[in-house]
């Protein structure tokens, strides 16, 4: 057997739009109401400051706007979507042999026990609303890692929960956000104490499945001062032709002088609507890393954020987004720098195909205390045809005068040079595009582990396919 | 080998090739002269199967195949290799990514990337350009003499039948030229190889015995002749020539209004 190796290359399309049965939704209705908010927070057994959290949130979403800005979402019905659901009876098994063996299946399916046997120091799977599975190595437990399901994570550790959750991204920031708070299930409480730094990533993968489903998991990573971290998310969903939502939420906060990386594959299907909130706080000579591929779903609107509050605080963000056919790539980077001579880093490459629309959106933000701040920003986008779409919407404000930001930005299709040159030796129109998308990507890619460079790039192969109008 | 009759082609409404006709067999070097303008890189383009030109008329045949049915991939399988004088540079990818997926392309059996790449490297060498070429993105930030050194070394690499070598030796200084005549002659020591290089009638061609010279004037190969022909040409210069050429009657040489 080969199946302690792991490949993502062997992953097809029809492992990620494929659904497992999904009865077990109907139990749950759709819309959201307050005794939907308080059945959920009494499921999970919650106290009672988890709740009024909820609460506060719910209020929060009724009141808050849409945002006036970015993609169409008309098409997301509030009241059509299923905020909460549980497939299983045994959530948060500690070993895969006690997950439900569907689900598991779907896992080995997406390759997951295989990349944790090979190179993961722990892993979370989330199935619908429920963490299925979590694990962290022993060598890590044993240095004082916390690496657990969230909800599990909020009973286990209270006070450590308490004392960070909500204040990377309130509760108010914007209406998804507080819709993500008053429904929130499952995800990830990572805690990194001072001075370890674990060395293999950790990871947690989130599966939708059934129809018109939410999903909605809170991930909370603290990496205490000079330790280090590395964090891969992947996702994905099966495809209905009906919508389903993602409103995830990401907190971090980096101590002075640890690093978190934090790699994400975002790979719904083209149902979905992904409007994520990432964030992150850093302290003094502190760096943060942001790594994502954006393929699949239908509208997403991401745009990662680091606010450099310490002095000589680092955040480097990279990111791929890929627009198919009837998908809109809103994505992008905040960087906050308030910290003396912090500096930030942002790289975006999109590519578009088959009338797909892909956006940059961006905001670099130098505070008045930033002296010598150093921003590089450098956007470049691809256009695999005539009819896709490509944008570049950049804001920059500029609080001290001593602050160096460049940006840079290119659009661009395959020049018919290019092609008939690489068709000069030996390789026709379609190879020749792959080979010239994988070097466009090359940048970002390279800095995944390689497993999940080879994920990268099988799903944007699958993405090329038919690429020849 | 390589056969050309008749070919004409038009880019745009202007007809720029007007009827040539040459025929290389495997072990022939042919030289091919001509003023700016002539025609001369135009005829590798054509060759190539470039969409900016029509082929008006003619055929070509490169052993058993029809050249101009086949798409421009299709013709580099079939052993036709074209060096281009400005190749563009591409982002991300490597020399060897790129050679080595054109050297699968070609071949029903799988070309292991790991012996590619050190031939590639070797052949880096014959050219006196450093190993890094190898896997550093390709031609990008390269000088014009280094990109036309890769083009050899390309070349090379992926073993064509007939080599359309166009002006690879312009911007290459005079250590390179030799390097470039030495990768020349290991590329025809292969084999049933053919030559056609297209040139000014720079220094490259003192290194080389061409088998054949031919003197390219509007749209047509007007004069053919032995390697002496380079010589006359050389200090006659092309305008001279065509004007002997057209008063004693030889070749259809036409001006343009």
């Amino acid at each position: 057997m080969t199946d302690a190796l792991v490949d993502f290359t062997q992953i097809t399309r029809r492992d990620l739009d494929t659904p497992d049965a999904s009865a077990y939704a109907d139990e749950f209705a759709k819309g959201i109401d307050e005794a939907l908010v308080r059945k959920i927070s009494a499921d999970k057994g919650e106290p009672d400051w988890v709740l009024a959290v909820r609460l506060k949130a719910l209020a929060q979403f009724h009141t808050l706007e849409m945002p006036s800005w970015g993609p169409d979402l008309s098409g997301l019905d509030f009241g059509q979507i299923r905020y909460f659901a549980t497939a299983t009876n045994t959530p948060n098994a500690k070993t895969w042999a006690d997950v439900d063996p569907t689900i598991k299946k779907t896992f080995e399916r997406l390759q997951i026990p295989q990349a944790e046997r090979a190179l993961l120091a722990g892993v979370g799977a989330q199935y619908e609303s429920e963490t299925v599975y979590h694990s962290l190595k022993a060598e890590w437990e044993e240095q004082g890692v916390i690496f657990l399901d969230f909800d599990e994570a909020v009973r286990t550790h209270p006070e450590l929960v308490k004392k960070h959750f909500t204040r990377v991204v309130p509760i108010n920031d914007h209406k998804f956000a507080a819709l993500h708070y008053a429904v929130f299930s499952g995800g990830t409480f990572l805690y990194v104490p001072s001075g370890v730094r674990v060395t293999q990533p950790l990871q947690a993968y989130f599966r939708m499945n059934a129809i018109n489903q939410g999903q909605f998991e809170h991930t909370l990573i603290v990496v205490e001062e000079g330790a280090q971290a590395h964090y891969i998310e992947g996702c994905s969903a099966p495809k209905y032709g009906s919508a389903s939502l993602h409103a995830g939420c990401v907190e971090v906060q980096v101590g002075a002088g640890a690093s978190c990386r934090y790699s994400s594959v975002e790979n719904w299907s083209a149902d979905t609507f992904n409007l994520n909130t990432k964030r992150s706080v850093v302290q003094a000579r502190g760096r943060m890393e942001w790594i994502g591929g954006n393929l699949g779903s239908g509208t997403t609107m991401l745009y990662p954020c680091s606010v450099l509050v310490g002095a000589e605080a680092r955040a480097d963000h990279l990111g791929v987004a890929f627009a198919n056919a009837g998908q809109n790539q809103d994505t992008g980077a905040k960087v906050i720098l308030q910290g003396e001579r912090t500096r930030a880093t942002v790289v975006s490459k999109s590519l578009s195909k088959g009338g797909g629309v892909s956006t940059y959106r961006g905001l670099i933000d130098v505070g008045a205390r930033a002296t010598d701040a150093v921003v590089n920003v450098e956007c470049d986008a691809l256009m695999l045809d005539g009819e896709s779409v490509s944008d570049t919407i950049p804001y920059i404000r500029c609080g001290n005068d001593t602050a160096s930001i460049t940006h840079e930005a290119s659009a661009g299709k395959i020049s018919e040079e290019t092609l008939l040159y690489c068709a000069s030796r030996g390789l026709d129109p379609e190879v020749a595009k792959g080979v010239i998308v994988n070097g466009f990507l090359d940048e970002v890619v390279k800095t995944l582990p390689l497993e999940y460079a080879s994920e990268l790039n099988r799903l944007i192969e699958l993405e090329m396919e038919g690429s020849i109008g | 080998m390589l056969q050309i009759e008749d070919l004409h082609s038009r880019l745009g409404e202007t007809p720029i090739l007007r009827g040539v006709n040459l025929r290389v067999l495997a072990g022939e070097v042919h030289v091919i002269v001509g003023a700016n303008g002539s025609g001369k890189s135009t005829l590798g383009r054509v060759l190539l199967g470039d969409e900016q030109h029509t082929v008006t008329q003619g055929t070509v045949t490169l052993g058993d195949a029809d050249l101009l049915a086949l798409e421009p991939h299709e013709r580099a399988q079939a052993g036709f290799f074209l060096s281009f004088q400005s190749p563009p540079a591409i982002d991300g990818v490597s020399a060897v990514d790129l050679l080595h997926a054109g050297a699968q392309a070609a071949s029903e059996e799988r070309v292991s990337h790991f012996r590619f790449k050190k031939q590639l490297g070797a052949h880096l060498r014959t050219v006196h350009l450093g190993e890094e070429f190898v896997n550093r993105e390709i031609h990008k930030g390269a000088s014009g003499g280094e990109r036309r050194k890769l083009e050899l070394a390309s070349m090379l690499a992926l073993e064509p039948k007939l080599a359309f070598l166009d002006e690879v030796d312009s911007g290459v200084d005079i250590d390179g030229i030799h390097a470039m005549a030495d990768a020349l002659r290991q590329y025809m020591a292969g084999g049933g190889r053919g030559l056609v290089i297209v040139s000014h009638g720079e220094r490259l061609l003192d290194h080389l015995a061409p088998t054949h010279v031919h003197v390219m004037a509007d749209g047509q190969l007007v004069e053919s002749g032995d390697a002496t022909l380079l010589q006359r040409v050389k200090q006659e210069g092309f305008a001279q020539r065509k004007g002997a050429l057209e008063r004693r009657g030889i070749g259809t040489v036409r001006t343009e209004a």
